[in-house]
């Protein structure tokens, strides 16, 4: 059994679900983590400050990969009010909880990208 | 020098290859365990590991001279002085400059190449080219992309699709006719040679002002800046056992006397009025503040360390560990190499694994006691150049062996397994 790359990441990183562009969308958010070249770039759907339906597109290793998945899967129907209290800590539980230090950026840096679009998206329509 | 070839000479003859059983018992770091396997440190490229005539040179220091330097007549400052000041001149002998006025010590290979951005850049006028190649580590190409303020035009030379310089646009570019050339010895990325001599030739005859970014070349191969004829040269000691935070300089003596001052404050000066200063001798002219003295005479200890064993054996006992890891990783399927064949190369493998990001790649052989570096090596621009975001990094020095080898190819092979990659 290994620790970092449990049965869950690896499976979550081969048959990734939600992972595509979503057509039509009303909501992009991109971004990467530089210091290693991952990229990110989800597509929402948002109806009345719920996310509807979302997917994602990526370029990174299997710890990104899994946690974006898992990322669509757990906001998918949520409100924004409800996203943007999800914390890395909670994110890293997904996965398992045995993501070593060096590799937490990897795993937290695309719920960043998310809550801060969904934050610009409130503004916007404020 | 010549006390330093001949034992070399010698290891070459008699032995064919250094003892690297007895090079692995000096390392201390070298004992332990990384989850639970035999440490394979092959990160070598990044930071090297340290020998106990390092670690104990360093604390000698400490215990027994340790006092600021220049400064007091006291004994411990004076014994702290002599130190130091032997640190360049042992320093000087290493690289054959002329004595320790042409060493200045710096914090690493980084503060040299902005010591020159900085002082070489007031020089410049609107309009004036700078070339580097696209070869460089960040450190030798962003300290030049800060002068583009100034109107400068900074120039990169191409590299082939193999990862080797592009010769042919080194030499177009030069016909812009660059006041300053600036080039790194070896890619830290990809270990590719640059052929410095002719290099430093060619941009001296159209007359530029030229820079080599040794970082990766004096740690693992004898290098001579006289026979070279380049005007400075940047290196870092860690990278060559030496401890962190310091770094060197070399100059010509006659470019440094004429190159304004980088930093300014204690022990640079001369005499110093209320209203301006005149500036110390060389080198002290760019050692402002206290420096790193214990960093200096470490430094000093790991060259005489490196001298001990010689650096023609360093260079061929990693030439030949490149060429028994290249072979190595060619038995495994569904791995692409990067960079020119071993000949053209410093002992720098860079790669990646089909299906698996080299992160991964790396946290495997990690599991493994492996240690190497992922990522994009500060060469962004390099990386994008060759097609790719990262690759998995492996890197020798001398105290590396055939089983270190064995343990990257047998990681590699159990990342495949894992991620069910096999073919």
């Amino acid at each position: 059994m290994n620790e970092l790359y449990s049965e869950l990441v690896l499976d979550l990183y081969r048959n990734p679900p939600n992972r595509g562009k979503l057509q039509p969308h009303n909501v992009r958010a991109s971004g990467g983590n530089p210091s290693c070249g991952d990229a990110v770039t989800f597509t929402l759907w948002m109806e009345n400050g719920i996310v509807k339906d979302i997917k994602f597109e990526n370029e990174g290793c299997a710890i990104s990969t899994a946690m974006q998945a898992l990322l669509t899967e757990h906001v998918k129907g949520k409100p924004v009010a409800e996203i943007q209290r999800i914390t890395e800590q909670n994110a890293l539980e997904w996965l398992g909880g045995s993501i070593t230090p060096t590799r937490q950026k990897c795993a937290t840096f695309a719920l960043k990208i998310l809550q801060k679009e969904l934050r610009a998206v409130e503004q916007r329509n404020k | 020098m010549l006390r330093n070839k001949t034992k070399s000479e010698i290891s070459w003859k008699e032995k064919s290859s250094m003892n690297t059983e007895k090079i692995r018992k000096e390392f201390p770091i070298l004992r332990r365990k990384i989850n639970g396997r035999r440490l394979v440190y092959l990160d070598n490229t990044a930071t090297t590991q340290k020998p106990a005539s390092v670690i104990e040179a360093i604390t000698e220091y400490y215990e027994h001279h340790n006092a600021n330097v220049h400064r007091g007549i006291y004994t411990l400052s004076q014994e702290a002085s002599e130190k130091y000041e032997e640190a360049h001149e042992e320093t000087a002998r290493f690289i054959g400059a002329q004595n320790g006025e042409e060493i200045v010590f710096t914090r690493n290979a980084t503060e040299s190449l902005n010591l020159l951005a900085f002082t070489l850049g007031k020089e410049l006028k609107k309009g004036d080219h700078v070339l580097v190649t696209l070869l460089e580590h960040h450190s030798n190409l962003v300290p030049w992309q800060q002068l583009k303020e100034k109107g400068i035009h900074l120039d990169i030379a191409r590299v082939t699709p193999e990862g080797l310089l592009n010769e042919r646009d080194f030499e177009e570019k030069l016909s812009l006719k660059p006041k300053l050339v600036s080039f790194t010895a070896a890619s830290n990325a990809l270990g590719t040679r640059l052929p410095q001599k002719k290099m430093i030739k060619a941009a001296r005859d159209s007359g530029a002002t030229t820079i080599v970014d040794g970082a990766q070349a004096v740690p693992h191969e004898p290098v001579n800046v006289q026979k070279l004829g380049m005007d400075f040269m940047a290196f870092s000691g860690h990278k060559m056992l030496g401890p962190t935070g310091i770094g060197v300089l070399y100059g010509k003596k006659e470019r440094l006397e004429s190159l304004p001052p980088f930093l300014t404050g204690g022990d640079m000066i001369d005499t110093v009025t209320e209203e301006k200063s005149t500036w110390n001798a060389l080198p002290w002219k760019f050692e402002a503040g206290t420096p790193n003295v214990a960093g200096g005479i470490g430094l000093a200890a790991a060259i005489k360390y490196l001298n001990g064993v010689g650096m023609e054996a360093v260079a061929e006992h990693e030439q030949k560990l490149l060429q028994y890891a290249t072979n190595q990783l060619q038995e495994i399927p569904g791995i692409r190499r990067y960079g020119p064949s071993p000949e053209h190369k410093l002992g720098i493998i860079s790669f990646n694994v089909n299906g698996i990001h080299a992160h991964d790649v790396a946290s495997v052989l990690d599991q493994n006691g492996v240690q190497v570096r992922s990522g994009n090596h500060c060469a962004q621009p390099l990386l994008n150049a060759l097609g790719i975001k990262a690759s998995v990094r492996a890197s020798f020095y001398l105290y590396n062996d055939r089983p270190d080898v064995d343990a990257l190819v047998d990681g590699i092979r159990s990342a495949q397994k894992l991620f069910k990659v096999t073919p």
